[in-house]
């Protein structure tokens, strides 16, 4: 799992705020530098690059679980600032199609950004230092694949820590109408709950991590792949002097 | 399922939903997001989410391709139960039937309503340009998929993919997608260069009905 789909009704509502707040300010920035990222031919890189992303979605590594997302990938292309305009379009669409939830388009946009970010600057890094593109593709990739597993689950956890409260909430709504003289049976209820349903994190990892590993290798060789044809064939794409979407 | 086959169906479908406009039923989507979102008691989910399959059963629509779809988020939802302790009956019903009420509600609204219906709706919410990137993704989706289906037919004809020649296989496939980036990025220059000459200076100009 490089990324996970979200879905609606899963996450805190302060969390889903925060999350659109986080784009909104980008969104704003974008505004405001509109001249320099959006009023240039890079708008159309940016759309073709997200249609790109949608593509390579439908074909699945390991159906139905795992899919590749080329957020690595429009990282490199498109540099840190437009990657994340090219994977918030894409995950809006996405949304259309029940894959990650509308409410969470902006934390499911953030989390597959980060990877982007995390394997522009990785592949950069590495690119100064490694001289196969292979390798260093292959790691800026599986490890911002790796990255973003934690990411997603770190948002499940931040927004499901209190997965008892608002299912506790509704089981008192229940008690109040039928139950009004048992308070002190609520009580013991209550704490049962509080210690009994839990969002266990541990396990969560367990099975992205698991599930993911064979995924983000085969997707991490595959983008290798990619790069390494596109420096004999076009290396201009990548071979800039200045990082795209950030002079 | 393909976002071209989708497409297909909302373009030209006849159905009753089909005919009502973009905005009632994005109106209704949104109350049902809204719904799933502040509501913790699972029979009034389940109840919206009935609701929504008899939707499905009394429209004129393709009910299977709906409903596969639609089901795609328990993927999701049961990595997550599986990581709950000692889950209930009650809260497993309750993110079942969130989850399912949501991804049934936009796949209806998507099988009945074209993307550019609601980048239209939507333009008068988000900013000029994110509609307009929202409008060149939808346009590059239909070119870089003809593109695709030629690369895997010859993908197929020369070197198919084989299990037992995984790097060989893995080598094809990266080619295959360094060559439709290549192309992608062509499709973007050309694709700029029509929009200069159609007077582009920062937003897409579209008639509205």
């Amino acid at each position: 799992m490089s990324h996970i789909h979200i879905q609606d009704g899963v996450l805190s509502i302060w969390l889903i705020i925060i999350g659109y707040l986080l784009i909104g300010l980008y969104l704003i920035f974008l505004f405001f530098n509109k001249k320099k990222f959006i009023a240039n031919k890079k708008i159309a890189l940016v759309g073709v690059i997200s249609a790109l992303m949608l593509i390579t979605m439908t074909v699945e590594i390991i159906p139905p679980a795992y899919h590749m997302n080329m957020a690595v990938l429009s990282g490199i292309v498109l540099g840190p600032v437009l990657s994340i305009l090219a994977i918030f379009v894409a995950n809006i669409i996405l949304a259309f199609l029940g894959h990650g939830g509308i409410s969470v388009i902006a934390l499911n946009t953030i989390v597959v950004s980060i990877e982007a970010i995390l394997g522009f600057w990785g592949f950069k890094l590495l690119n100064s230092k490694v001289k196969n593109i292979f390798i260093s593709v292959f790691l800026a990739t599986f490890l911002a694949l790796f990255a973003s597993a934690w990411i997603s689950a770190g948002v499940v956890y931040l927004g499901t820590n209190g997965v008892e409260s608002p299912f506790h909430n509704h089981e008192h709504a229940i008690e109040t109408v039928h139950e009004h003289s048992s308070v002190e049976h609520h009580n013991a209820n209550s704490v049962s709950n509080h210690n009994a349903i839990d969002f266990n994190l541990g396990r969560f990892l367990f099975a992205i991590l698991s599930l993911g590993i064979f995924g983000w290798v085969i997707e991490a060789v595959i983008t290798a792949f990619m790069l390494k044809y596109i420096k004999q064939v076009k290396p201009d794409i990548i071979e800039y002097d200045i990082s795209p979407g950030i002079e | 399922m393909k976002i071209i086959d989708l497409d297909y169906y909302a373009i030209y479908g006849n159905s009753w939903l089909h005919k009502m406009p973009a905005q009632y039923k994005l109106i209704t989507a949104f109350l049902v997001l809204v719904s799933v979102l502040f509501i913790y008691n699972y029979a009034v989910l389940g109840f919206i989410y009935i609701l929504l399959l008899a939707i499905i059963l009394f429209s004129d629509l393709p009910k299977v391709k709906i409903l596969l779809l639609s089901l795609y988020p328990l993927l999701f939802i049961t990595l997550y139960l599986f990581s709950i302790d000692n889950l209930t009956y009650n809260l497993t019903l309750l993110m079942i039937f969130k989850v399912l009420s949501t991804a049934t509600t936009f796949v209806l609204l998507i099988f009945t309503t074209t993307y550019i219906e609601i980048f239209k709706k939507l333009d008068k919410f988000l900013p000029s340009f994110l509609v307009s990137v929202l409008f060149l993704t939808y346009r590059s989706i239909f070119i870089l998929w003809t593109i695709f289906e030629n690369l895997q037919l010859t993908l197929h004809i020369r070197g198919k993919l084989q299990l037992s020649r995984p790097v060989y296989s893995l080598r094809l496939l990266g080619n295959a997608f360094g060559h439709l980036l290549i192309r992608a990025i062509k499709v973007s220059e050309d694709m700029y260069e029509c929009m200069m000459i159609r007077g582009y200076s920062g937003n897409l100009r579209y008639l509205r009905k």
